[in-house]
């Protein structure tokens, strides 16, 4: 705006006039802001999403592994490598035939007639849904190097 | 050459224009939803302010003064504006939340790793939602400052001082939902408060968090308050405070802003409603303001009553304005949403207390007090007070005069008592460390916003 035109007194026209016209002004300016504003996010986000799901799978990977050494390990044995009482979960053949959300609701359920309790306290267990599914991440994070192991239901362990 | 029915030309016009634009406004399925023409006439203008519910909410002219920046500052149409950005940004959130404690934290994962713009739209309510309680702050000190409380607006204010109330109620349900540990204990160390509340506050803080500890109960009951309680409520008292700021007669009249007697423009104090109706009685009351609020086409009539025009059409000058504001905020929480995220910390852990459990920047105060009184001080006497100062302010401070050379006692106490929240806040947020020790901020940061 070039300011040495001499400033009309307040609320006359060509007050009025000026004052509008540097308000459009600047409603154009936020709508240009406002525009680059959501390019900019829209072109990040597929790399954000990328960063935040590997952060995600991370500490859900270091707090399943908690949680699986507190909780799970007694009965499917140190390192889900099997050996107890329980399915040896660290193998080619269960993790490669489960779905997430097959082993979430099993977990959450358990099994009926057996030692398997239900783990989800929707059904009466100790852990929420979310820890449910940091377990399960500490699982997938198995698969690449997981074992085979024929017999994983007998709960038999890798044979090296 | 086709028939035109003339009562559907706009007056002043001679021909008829036959471009597709002109002949679908004058269509009747047009007409029936926009039922007058725009005529850039003050008659015109008045019309579609008065066949428009949205233009209706304003006047169809306003004192001039109103467009002054320097007076309002805007700070409580910025207010509305964050209150619906809200709006829209949590219905947008609603569609991807359930509120269980089973999967809140996850779809909060979800917004940041597959929700199409899910961490942008929860950035943006969350820097709304903070921009919002430090702006109705602002407008509640604005206000103060203006002497805008004193007769006829003692009520808004009062209102306005439960707007506050619920504008933080938002806040507060709103910190739980995300289940991280920052949500979880925020609202632990806020809800063991209530617990001082001498005789019900045992029950008290059971009808809130339902239960012995923060859990399930108490994230269904805050989601519940949160998504509409609160904005009903909000919503309900937001149209009786505007409603009230037209019917007050707009902001106080200063007198180094604009060129309108002060005299004309105050209600003498103790002048009594006259008991004829409100568009006679006006005239004597409001220096013929009121006349603005409705009839226009009577100018003749009221032309004396009033000493200078000084009213300018709400359309274009507020409404460009209000629009432009309303861009800028938009825009600014935009820019703040796309540069700086929501924080997400760990899952909650009603086992693993971490160091230090800080209440919210607005609740840093006081939680300050908190550290140094009784609870029952400093949580609910001091905090209680405060309010019910707050609410009875315009019945406790008599005086009418709105200069402030002749407020000063009232001035100066409630800066000193704004100077102590301000410090506290300030303490409270960025000078406490684990275990409520003293750091200095540049060391080590314990914010999260
Ligand atoms: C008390 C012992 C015990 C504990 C503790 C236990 N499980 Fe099991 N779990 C079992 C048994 C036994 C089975 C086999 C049930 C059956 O026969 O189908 C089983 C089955 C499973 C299966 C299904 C495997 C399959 O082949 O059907 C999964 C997955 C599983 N458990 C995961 C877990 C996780 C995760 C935990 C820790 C949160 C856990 N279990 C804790 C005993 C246990
Ligand atoms: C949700 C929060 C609030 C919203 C959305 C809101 C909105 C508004 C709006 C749009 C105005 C018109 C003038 C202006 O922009 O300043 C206004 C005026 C006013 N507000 Fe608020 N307000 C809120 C909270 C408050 C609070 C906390 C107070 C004080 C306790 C308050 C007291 C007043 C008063 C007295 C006026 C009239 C001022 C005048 O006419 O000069 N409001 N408010």
């Amino acid at each position: 705006m070039p300011r040495e035109r001499p400033r009309p007194p307040p609320f006359e026209s060509a007050w009025l006039e000026r004052s509008l016209n540097r308000y459009l002004a600047w409603g154009l300016v936020f709508m240009v802001l406002l525009l680059a504003g959501f390019i900019a996010y829209r072109v990040r986000e597929p790399g954000l999403r990328r960063d935040a799901t590997r952060a995600q799978t991370t500490s859900y990977t270091a707090i399943g592994t908690q949680i699986f050494a507190a909780s799970c390990a007694q009965c499917h044995g140190k390192n889900a490598a099997g050996g107890g009482s329980a399915p040896t979960l660290n193998s080619t053949q269960f993790l490669k035939n489960t779905t997430d959300d097959q082993i979430f609701a099993l977990v959450s359920g358990g099994v009926s007639g057996t030692e398997m309790p239900a783990w989800n306290l929707d059904y009466g267990g100790t852990l929420t849904g979310e820890q449910v599914r940091q377990v399960i991440t500490y699982l997938r994070s198995l698969e690449p190097h997981a074992p085979s192991v024929p017999g994983w239901r007998q709960s038999a362990k890798a044979t090296p | 050459m086709v028939e035109i029915d003339p009562n559907k030309l706009e007056p002043g016009r001679t021909s008829v224009d036959h471009g597709l634009t002109a002949r679908i406004k004058r269509s009747d399925p047009w007409r029936s939803a926009f039922r007058h023409a725009q005529i850039d006439t003050p008659r015109g203008r008045a019309l579609q302010s008065f066949s428009n519910v949205f233009l209706h909410v304003y006047p169809v002219k306003i004192p001039k003064r109103v467009l002054n920046l320097r007076y309002s500052l805007r700070l409580g149409f910025i207010a509305a504006v964050l209150f619906g950005i809200l709006l829209v940004t949590g219905i947008y959130l609603m569609f991807v939340y359930t509120p269980s404690v089973g999967s809140a934290y996850g779809d909060m994962q979800n917004l940041k790793t597959g929700v199409g713009f899910g961490q942008l739209i929860r950035n943006v309510h969350r820097w709304s939602a903070h921009l919002m309680v430090l702006v109705v702050a602002l407008h509640l000190v604005r206000v103060f400052y203006a002497g805008a409380y004193k007769k006829p607006r003692e009520f808004n204010w009062v209102i306005g001082v439960m707007l506050l109330l619920i504008t933080l109620g938002f806040s507060f349900t709103g910190y739980l939902l995300p289940w991280d540990q920052l949500a979880y204990w925020a609202v632990t160390v806020g809800t063991n408060l209530v617990h001082y509340v001498p005789l019900v506050g045992g029950r008290l803080q059971d009808l809130l968090i339902g239960g012995p500890q923060v859990g399930q109960n108490t994230l269904l009951r805050f989601y519940a308050l949160h998504v509409a309680v609160l904005p009903m409520l909000l919503a309900l008292m937001l149209t009786v405070h505007i409603w009230r700021v037209r019917k007050d007669g707009f902001a106080v009249e200063r007198t180094s802003v604009g060129t309108f007697s002060e005299a004309a423009t105050e209600r003498p104090a103790g002048a009594a409603p006259a008991a004829e109706s409100m568009a006679l009685a006006a005239p004597e009351l409001y220096g013929g303001r009121v006349r603005l609020l409705g009839v226009v086409d009577r100018e003749s009539i009221t032309e004396a009553a009033r000493p200078v025009d000084d009213t300018v059409f709400t359309w274009p000058h507020l409404l460009v304005r209000h629009v432009v504001v309303a861009l800028g905020t938009a825009a600014v929480v935009l820019g703040l949403a796309v540069l700086f995220s929501a924080p997400l910390r760990g899952l909650a852990n009603p086992n693993l207390t971490p160091e230090p459990a800080k209440a919210p920047w607005y609740f840093a105060g006081l939680q300050e007090l908190l550290s140094r009184f009784d609870p029952l001080v400093a949580g609910i006497l001091l905090p209680g007070g405060a309010v019910l100062v707050l609410l009875l302010l315009p019945y406790i401070d008599r005086n009418p005069d709105t200069r402030a050379s002749h407020r000063k006692v009232a001035i100066a106490l409630f800066s000193l008592l704004l100077a102590i929240a301000v410090i506290l806040t300030v303490i409270g947020t960025f000078f406490r460390g684990p275990g409520w020790q003293f750091i200095a901020p540049w060391t080590h940061s314990y914010i999260e916003f």
